[in-house]
């Protein structure tokens, strides 16, 4: 928990900047879709901090939500399948990826920067293909299995402004990741992997099985996304749906405290990232910013987060 | 005479813990000063700020009678320190002259000239009396290799003062003898060592004085020989350790692990052997001949080519270290931190990650479980530690050993097998660890262990195969067991001949 005390120093930051410089940021409508864009990037970088706390890194995820998310609306509305089959063949699908990930890294030892990386390539092109790069969307069919994910809750009046179903979904989520990772045999097998692989083999644990599930968690996390984002946008172009989200979800997970040579995580952290995130791209709209600096900036302050967190680490330390 | 170099009331603490309190020690010309204190007593702290790697809180240090500080390792070596370090500093992808040039290259036109390079590395080489051709690569050397180019890259900077941490813990008992023997001939050169060990007897032969470290002071200094091994123990421990060893016999059961036409890789002949439920077997012979393959392979770390393995009378098929738990084999592999130990983790959770991944059963952590048996390993194997919470990449080398035992003992095996389970440890953290063989023995325990010390073999072993080129030579009993019948057996045929 100390750890993201400079990443919410960070967001607090961030959040009061863009108040004073638009005051239309704390609006009610401008929460509610802020939670909703939070809930759904947390959703994929939750999965990716599996694989992060592993050891390993996953490229693909963008690819997986675009595959996903524009063969929903391909298969039901195109095809005419119902949407309890697409949804279960599409989520299956997303698992088998992830499960191909784990077995490649594992029991064909190749290395997991090569094989998602790939796997980016391939996904989003065998999307491209078969939807024939054409723009795939629900119209007006389906409204009420887009109500699941469109709707907000007021939560009795409580709060001024409305609770977005998905950010429902995703605090489930999050609690069954957080709970798995702190209280089941996995979670430590998953540090142990990421730490010291060779250690956790010889101490008995089955470590190929650990880094299959991490794969096979992220993928499925990644295609339950992108079923989600799909539903929420309603249609999507196969060219860029999804593009650089593994990136999003990476850096909301290593923000979050997630360290790229394994061995640590922490939902909590990885769910503010993901949150910093999505404020500074909230932050480039409403302060009127050109979008083209969209990157530039995100770049810009995760970087310099980072950095100031490195030296208050340093500073610390050798005060001690 | 001046001495080389005079450290004077050098102190340092590491956050509240005081490792050095004004220590004094200095070293002479052509003389071999030997450093010797259990694990912990300040050591290795010690001969890092002679190397310029840490920096005493207070003290002064002078090199040829002016007072020196050295803020940079680099600085140290300027002035003639070197340090071969326990944990051997060379890239394994870059060539021996590389290595040895690493930093200083010969440059011409702004580039490494190979050329020079090279020639520099054969020098350095040839001084040492090694033949090692400078263009191989790091990563195909013995572990003796890497340790004479690192001397060689020390040398190779003129250093007046080596500084060597626990050279031969990697070293076969003959490439440890040819290290002594380079010592003494860098000695006659007017090259003055600074040499730290727990292996006694090498301190016993190489040292000209002798001094030991207890809780960061300096507890005794021996100026001259003959070094008495007792006087040593007792300087270190300040009790006197009649036997290190404490061997009990004890009676034995029925075969416990039954090993037949057994090859660990291509390269071994098929071996057959059996440990029986109390017994303690060791395996002696040189490193390379294949001994932490076999160990390896039984437990299931890496594919053995061929043969069947018998747990208590089963036949079992072991693919995997987890599979092999599950059948009441564990292993304490050779190196602690890599294959031992997950280092940054607590004590409890390092202790119970092996019981936890055979457990399969429970889909959820009991931390109140975890919590007893953790205390129970802190207890009977008297790990010392702050409390259960502590990382083990802070305890001492000792402790850390018991933390591995207690993480295999947590399974509760039938069969115990040890890659060298005193390296690195200190004189009274071994007793403790032989004691507690023993006393699983009695409980009924297979044991079977590794060793490259002989002594240690001797010491503890009913019985020990020996093993050379990939193949088990012969089997000595406790009767039959000496330094000379091993050695006999373990040397390669080839060798032998000649």
């Amino acid at each position: 928990m100390r750890k993201n005390v400079g990443l919410v120093i960070l967001l607090a930051v961030a959040c009061a900047v863009t108040y004073l410089l638009n005051d239309r940021f704390l609006a009610p409508a401008n929460i509610e879709n802020l939670l909703r864009r939070t809930a759904l990037f947390s959703l994929i970088s939750i999965g990716v901090s599996f694989v992060i706390a592993s050891g390993g890194i996953d490229l693909s995820i963008g690819s997986v939500v675009c595959l996903v998310g524009t063969l929903l609306p391909w298969l039901t509305v195109q095809f005419g399948w119902s949407w309890p089959v697409a949804l279960t063949a599409l989520l299956a699908l997303a698992a088998a990826l992830g499960l191909l990930h784990g077995i490649l890294v594992t029991k064909l030892r190749l290395q997991p920067f090569i094989v998602t990386l790939c796997g980016l390539l391939l996904y989003r092109g065998i999307a491209r293909g078969l939807t024939g790069d054409q723009t795939q969307g629900f119209g007006m069919e389906f409204e009420g299995l887009r109500s699941l994910v469109t709707s907000a809750y007021s939560l009795f009046g409580l709060l001024p402004f409305q609770i977005p179903s998905v950010a429902l979904i995703t605090l489930v989520v999050a609690l069954l990741a957080g709970f798995v990772m702190a209280k089941t045999p996995f979670g430590l097998y998953l540090r142990a992997v990421g730490r010291n692989e060779v250690a956790a083999r010889y101490s008995g644990v089955d470590t190929d099985r650990v880094k299959i599930w991490a794969y096979l968690a992220c993928s499925l996390l990644a295609g339950f996304g992108g079923v989600l984002f799909i539903l929420d946008v309603n249609s999507a172009q196969p060219s860029d749906f999804g593009n650089f989200y593994e990136l999003y979800a990476i850096a909301a997970a290593v923000l979050g405290g997630c360290s790229l040579k394994g061995g640590e995580s922490s939902i909590v952290g990885v769910i503010i990232g993901a949150t910093l995130m999505q404020v500074l791209r909230n932050a480039i709209v409403l302060v009127d910013i050109p979008t083209q600096l969209e990157f530039a900036i995100i770049g810009g302050v995760i970087l310099s987060g980072a950095a100031a967190e490195e030296l208050i680490r340093r500073a610390a330390a050798a005060r001690k | 005479m001046m001495p080389l170099i005079e450290a004077r009331a050098l102190s340092k603490s590491f956050g509240s813990s005081q490792v050095l309190r004004d220590v004094s020690l200095s070293i002479g010309e052509g003389e071999i000063v030997s450093l010797i204190g259990e694990n912990g007593a300040g050591k290795s702290t010690l001969s890092k700020i002679l190397a310029g790697i840490v920096q005493p809180d207070s003290g002064t240090i002078s090199l040829r009678g002016t007072a020196v500080s050295f803020s940079r390792p680099h600085e140290s070596f300027e002035a003639g320190i070197g340090m071969v370090h326990q944990e051997l500093c060379v890239a394994e992808n870059l060539t021996i002259a590389e290595n040895i040039g690493l930093g200083r290259e010969p440059r011409r036109w702004g580039m490494v000239d190979s050329g020079a390079l090279t020639v520099m590395a054969a020098d350095a080489l040839r001084r040492l009396g090694s033949g090692l051709s400078p263009s191989r690569l790091v990563g195909s050397l013995s572990a003796a290799e890497r340790q004479l180019v690192e001397i060689a890259r020390v040398l190779s900077f003129n250093a007046r003062l080596l500084i060597f941490d626990e050279p031969t813990s990697s070293l076969s008992e003959s490439e440890a003898r040819s290290l002594l023997a380079l010592l003494k001939r860098l000695r006659s050169d007017g090259v003055s060592i600074l040499y730290v060990s727990h292996r006694l007897q090498e301190v016993q032969e190489v040292s000209d004085r002798v001094v030991a470290l207890r809780d960061g002071c300096i507890s005794g200094e021996m100026p001259y020989p003959p070094f008495e091994r007792d006087r040593l123990i007792k300087m270190i421990v300040g009790r006197e350790i009649q036997d290190t060893y404490g061997y009990r016999p004890r009676s034995r059961g029925a075969a416990a692990l039954e090993v037949s036409a057994f090859r660990a890789t291509p390269r071994h002949s098929p071996c057959s052997f059996a440990v029986r439920a109390g017994e303690i077997v060791g395996i002696a012979g040189l490193i390379g001949s294949g001994r932490t393959e076999l160990l390896e392979s039984i437990y299931g770390a890496r594919r053995p080519a061929g043969g069947s393995v018998t747990v208590s009378g089963c036949p079992v098929s072991i693919s995997s270290p987890a599979e092999a738990a599950l059948a009441g084999i564990t292993l304490v592999p050779e190196s602690r931190g890599e294959q031992g130990l997950i280092a940054e983790w607590s004590i409890t959770d390092n202790t119970n990650l092996s019981l936890i991944a055979i457990q399969r059963g429970p889909a959820l952590r009991d931390r109140m479980a975890e919590g007893i048996i953790t205390q129970r390993a802190i207890e009977t194997l008297r790990i010392r530690c702050a409390g259960p919470d502590q990382p083990v990449r802070s305890l001492s080398g000792g402790n850390q050993q018991k933390v591995v035992l207690g993480r295999c003992l947590a399974t509760e095996p039938r069969i115990l097998l040890l890659d060298e389970p005193t390296r690195g440890v200190d004189v009274g953290a071994r007793r403790e660890i032989y004691s507690l063989l023993f006393s699983l023995a009695e409980r009924g325990l297979a044991i079977l262990f590794v060793s490259s010390e002989l002594e240690e073999v001797i010491g503890i072993a009913d019985r020990a195969l020996v093993m050379s080129d990939g193949e088990i030579r012969g089997e000595l009993g406790r009767e039959s067991l000496s330094e000379h019948a091993i050695m006999a057996l373990a040397a390669p045929l080839g060798r032998r001949a000649a």
